[in-house]
C-alpha cells in the first residue's frame, strides 16, 4: 500500500476525470480518483475513504445502491470499462479488475478479481477469494472456503437487498458527504 | 520448519530415564542448601566434581566439563578432544530428539521440580466442558450421556462449516421483521448460502427455537435407529457387567489386579482372577450383518449414473469454454464432508447440519510431581488463568538474529563465516550468569558446520523494571553484571566471572545480553530429492547452563525433616541461594545453500574474527567451548 495520506491531496491537485455523480450519492473525503475516463456513480451509493478508482484504461461505472469500501481498488481493464450493476456491495481491500460485476453481488473483504472478469448478479465472493482473469461466473454463484464454488438455492437475494439499503442508510447518517468536493 | 531462523528447547523428558529419578531430581543444585556429600565436591578447584553430581541429579545433564586453569592457556590440543564426545552432545537430527523440541512458548516449568516440562511431560485435565459457539457450559455427566455436541441451537453448515443462523424461509419486507418472525424456518449459512432447504426432503423448522430438538426428529434416518439399537444392546451387556466396573475403589483395585494378573504371565491370567471371585465378563457382540436395502442401493447408483452424465455434460461444456480445471461431481460430497457426517452421504443433497463440536478448559500437571502448572478459569467466557507457569517466565529464551543482513537465512553460503546475534534474555528478578556450550561441530552429521560462540559465558542483568535503566543510566554499564556476586565457595564459574568474559558481549542491555555466533557451513549436496532428512538443514545445538542467587523461603524447605541448623541464622526468613540450570536448545540457523564462486574453504582452525567487538584481551573463545562437553569420568 502506498502513501494512502495523499490521496486526497492528490485528488484534489490532480485533475479529476469527468465525473458524473448522482445527488444522492455519498462521496467521503479522500477518495483518489486517476485516470481520463469518465466515473459514473449512480443513485444513492456510497463510497468509503480511501477507496481508489483508476479509469486510465477505460470508463468505470457505479450502479445504485452500491458500496464500495475503503482500501478497494476499483480499476477499468480495458477500454469497454468496469460496469457495477445495483446493490453491489465491495468490502475492504478487495482489488478489482473485473469487466463487469452483476447486480445484488456481494465482494467481501480482500477479494481479487482478475482482470477482465465477468461476475454474474447475485453473487456471493467470500472473503480472500480470488476470481482468474477473464474468469465468468454464472449468476448466483457462491465463492467460498479455497475458491470452491456453489449455487446459491437459499433465495434471499431480496433480503439481502433490503439489508444493503438499511446499512446504506445507516452510512449515509455516519459518513460526511463529501461529494460537491469533486463536482466541482 | 520452514521459516529461519527458530529456536527450540529439548524438553528433559527426552531423555529415557525412570521417572522415580524424575521426583529425585526435583531440587535445584544448591550447595548452600544442603550440605550433603556431594556439595563437598563443590569446590573451585575440582569443579569436575560437581557436574558428576549434577548429571546425576538433572537426570540427562551432560557433564560438562570447565577447566578453569585451561582458560588461559592457549590449548593447541583443541583437536583431539572433538569428536569423542560425539555421544554425549545433544544431537537435533536424532529422531528421537524430534519429540522433545519445542518453542519455548509451547513449554511450561514446574516451580517444584526446576524442569522444563512439555506438552509430553503435562497431564491434562479437563476443567469444564463448553460449547465454543454459544459459550455455555455443559456439565460433563451430560456430556457422557448426550455426547460432545452443542444440544442448544448451534449447527455448522456441513459445506463449508461456518455456523448456521435461523432464518425465516419466506422473507417478510422491512417493516413487519421487527415483529416475531413467522412461518417455517431454515439454517441458513451467511457465508456459502447454503440453507437446509436445498436437502432433497427440505427441512424447515416451525420455531427458531429448540432446533436440536425439532432436527432429530426431522432428520432422522434407519441408520439412527441402527445405532440406538447397539447402543441398547451394548447398555444391556455392561449393565450385566455393572457391579464389576463401578467406580468404587474396591473395583479399581480388582481391576488393576487384572493387569496385574495378565502380566504375570499365561497362566496367572485366569487363575488369579478366580481366585479373587471376579466373575467373568462375556461381552456379547452384535452380530448381525449391515442391513443394505436394494432398492435404496439402485438407487444411489442411479443417481451417481445421472450426476456422472451432468458431470461429464459439464466437462465438455468447460472444455468448450477453454476452462482447463472442471469441478468435477458437483452434487456428490467430499470425501471432507463424508467423515464430518455420521451417516456417510453420497450426495450434496444428504448433508445435515452438524452440531457444534464441544471444547474443553484443560488444567495441566507435572507428571513428576503432580503439581498443577496450568489452570484455567473456571468460567468459559473468562479466558483468564489462575495459575500458569510457563517456561517463558522461568528460563532465559534466546533469539537469533543476522549480524550482516545480508545473509538470506534459507541459503547460507558455505565455506563463508556467516555471523549471527545471540541473545539472551533474562525473565528473572534476579541477575543471572550464563554459559552457551556448543560442539564445534554440528553433530549427527557427514557435514558438520564449524560453530562459534565468541563469548560464551556472560551475565545477564535481572529483570527490573523499565525504568530503573534510565534512573541508573549515571552508573557505568558493567553495574548490572556486577550485582552477580558470588561466594567463592560456590562453584567453577565464579572463579572467572570477571574479565575477560565480558569483553566480548556484543551488546549488553537491562536483561538481555548478545553475544555473536560464527558459522562456517560447509559444502552440502542437495539431498532433499533423495533422502528424508535434509542434509543441508543447519541446525545447532547449545547448550544453556543458568546459575544464578535466588532468595528462597526458607521454611518451605524445612518441611522434609533437613537440617534446621542451617537455617538458624537468619531466622528462617528469606534467604539468597545458588541455582542452577541447564537445558539444551537447538537454533536452526537455515538451509545451506549452493557453493558461491570465489569463497573457498579456509584453513578449519584459523579463527575468523568479527570487526565488531574485536577481542582485545582474550582473542580466544574460551576453552569451555572448545572442549564442548566431555564425559567426566572420575
Amino acid at each position: 500500500m502506498g502513501p494512502k495520506r495523499s490521496g486526497a491531496s492528490s485528488a484534489s491537485s490532480a485533475p479529476l476525470p469527468p465525473l458524473s455523480i448522482d445527488p444522492t450519492a455519498v462521496l467521503s473525503d479522500a477518495i483518489s480518483f486517476s485516470g481520463t475516463y469518465p466515473v459514473t456513480i449512480g443513485a444513492n451509493s456510497v463510497l468509503h475513504p480511501r477507496c481508489k478508482l483508476n479509469s486510465t484504461e477505460g470508463p468505470i461505472v457505479i450502479g445504485s445502491n452500491c458500496i464500495i469500501s475503503e482500501r478497494t481498488q476499483l480499476i477499468a481493464p480495458d477500454i469497454d470499462g468496469l460496469v457495477l450493476g445495483n446493490y453491489v456491495h465491495v468490502e475492504v481491500n478487495c482489488h478489482i479488475q473485473a469487466a463487469r460485476i452483476g447486480d445484488a453481488t456481494s465482494i467481501e473483504v480482500g477479494t481479487k478479481l482478475g482482470k477482465g472478469s465477468c461476475i454474474g448478479d447475485n453473487c456471493t465472493l467470500s472473503p480472500l477469494s480470488t476470481i482468474r482473469d477473464v474468469d465468468v461466473l454464472p449468476a448466483f454463484t457462491v465463492v467460498y472456503g479455497e475458491n470452491q464454488r456453489r449455487v446459491d438455492a437459499s433465495a434471499t437475494a431480496v433480503a439481502r437487498n433490503e439489508t444493503m439499503l438499511a446499512h446504506i442508510d445507516c452510512l449515509k447518517k455516519l459518513i460526511p458527504n463529501k461529494s460537491e468536493k469533486y463536482t466541482r | 520448519m520452514s521459516s529461519f531462523p527458530y529456536i527450540h528447547i529439548s524438553c528433559p523428558c527426552h531423555e529415557d530415564r525412570p521417572q522415580t529419578l524424575t521426583i529425585d531430581s526435583a531440587r535445584p543444585i544448591s550447595p548452600s542448601k544442603s550440605p550433603s556429600k556431594r556439595d563437598f565436591n563443590f569446590s573451585p578447584i575440582a569443579p569436575n566434581s560437581p557436574t558428576k553430581g549434577r548429571s546425576l541429579l538433572a537426570g540427562f545433564t551432560p557433564s560438562v566439563s570447565f577447566d578453569a586453569g585451561n582458560l588461559n592457556l592457549d590449548s593447541d590440543d583443541e583437536e583431539e578432544l572433538t569428536d569423542e564426545d560425539d555421544d554425549n552432545n545433544f544431537d537435533p537430527r536424532d529422531p528421537r530428539s524430534a519429540f522433545s523440541l519445542f518453542p519455548i512458548e509451547n513449554l511450561l516449568y514446574c516451580e517444584d521440580c526446576h524442569q522444563i516440562r512439555c506438552p509430553r511431560c503435562v497431564q491434562d485435565e479437563i476443567v469444564c466442558w463448553y460449547c465454543p459457539s454459544c459459550l455455555f457450559e455443559v456439565p460433563s455427566s451430560t456430556v457422557k450421556s448426550d455426547g460432545n455436541r452443542c444440544t442448544r441451537n448451534c449447527y455448522l453448515c456441513p459445506v463449508c462449516t461456518a455456523l448456521l443462523a435461523v432464518v425465516p424461509v419466506h422473507h417478510s419486507s422491512g417493516h413487519s421483521s421487527s415483529d416475531h418472525p413467522t412461518g417455517p424456518f431454515n439454517l441458513f449459512c451467511s457465508h456459502c448460502h447454503w440453507t437446509t432447504s436445498d436437502l432433497t426432503p427440505p427441512i424447515q423448522l416451525e420455531k427458531p427455537t429448540s432446533i436440536s430438538a425439532q432436527l432429530s426428529k426431522l432428520t432422522h434416518s434407519p441408520r439412527d435407529n441402527e445405532f440406538i439399537r447397539l447402543k441398547q444392546h451394548y447398555a444391556q451387556q455392561l449393565g450385566n457387567a455393572q457391579e464389576d466396573f463401578t467406580n468404587s475403589p474396591a473395583a479399581l483395585t480388582r481391576l488393576m489386579g487384572l493387569y496385574t494378573g495378565l502380566g504375570s504371565g499365561s497362566g496367572g491370567h485366569g487363575g488369579s482372577r478366580k481366585g479373587r471371585g471376579v466373575k467373568k465378563l462375556e461381552m456379547k457382540e452384535v452380530d448381525r450383518p449391515r442391513e443394505v436395502s436394494e432398492d435404496q442401493e439402485l438407487d444411489i447408483i442411479e443417481r451417481m449414473a445421472v450426476e456422472g452424465l451432468e458431470a461429464s455434460k459439464c466437462i465438455v461444456a468447460l472444455a468448450t469454454h477453454g476452462r482447463k480445471k472442471a469441478d468435477g461431481y458437483g452434487k456428490a460430497t467430499t470425501a471432507k464432508q463424508r467423515l464430518a457426517q455420521p451417516h456417510d452421504p453420497r450426495f450434496l443433497s444428504d448433508l445435515t447440519p452438524t452440531a457444534v463440536l464441544l471444547r474443553t478448559k484443560r488444567s495441566k500437571r507435572c507428571r513428576a510431581c503432580r503439581h498443577i502448572l496450568v489452570k484455567p478459569e473456571a468460567k468459559v467466557q473468562t479466558t483468564r488463568f489462575r495459575i500458569r507457569l510457563v517456561a517463558l517466565n522461568y528460563i532465559p529464551s534466546l533469539t537469533i538474529k543476522r549480524l550482516d543482513s545480508s545473509i538470506t537465512w534459507d541459503n547460507l553460503t558455505p565455506h563463508k563465516t556467516h555471523r549471527f546475534l545471540l541473545t539472551v534474555t533474562n525473565p528473572l528478578f534476579d541477575p543471572i550468569s550464563v554459559s552457551l556450550l556448543t560442539p564445534r561441530r554440528t553433530p549427527g552429521t557427514a557435514f558438520a558446520s564449524r560453530v562459534t560462540i565468541l563469548c560464551p559465558e556472560f551475565d545477564v542483568g535481572a529483570n527490573t523494571d523499565v525504568w530503573d535503566d534510565a534512573l541508573m543510566s549515571t552508573k557505568p554499564a558493567s553495574a548490572v553484571p556486577s550485582g552477580v556476586k558470588t561466594p567463592p565457595t560456590t562453584g567453577s564459574f565464579t572463579s572467572f566471572s570477571k574479565d575477560p568474559k565480558m569483553s566480548t558481549v556484543y551488546e549488553q542491555k537491562r536483561n538481555y545480553t548478545s553475544v555473536v555466533i560464527e558459522v562456517v557451513p560447509p559444502e552440502i549436496p542437495d539431498t532433499r530429492d533423495t533422502r528424508i532428512r535434509d542434509e543441508r538443514l543447519l541446525e545447532i545445538p547449545i547448550y544453556v547452563r543458568v546459575e544464578f542467587e535466588a532468595e528462597v523461603d526458607r521454611d518451605d524447605e524445612e518441611g522434609g525433616g533437613g537440617k534446621p541448623s542451617h537455617s538458624g541464622a537468619s531466622g528462617g526468613a528469606v534467604q539468597r541461594e545458588r541455582v542452577e540450570y541447564s537445558y539444551w536448545c537447538v537454533v536452526g540457523v537455515g538451509r545451506v545453500g549452493d557453493v558461491v564462486e570465489g569463497v573457498v574453504a579456509s584453513e578449519p582452525n584459523t579463527p575468523v574474527r568479527t570487526p565488531v567487538g574485536t577481542p582485545v584481551k582474550a582473542p580466544r573463545t574460551p576453552a569451555a567451548m572448545r572442549t564442548p562437553l566431555r564425559q567426566v569420568r572420575s
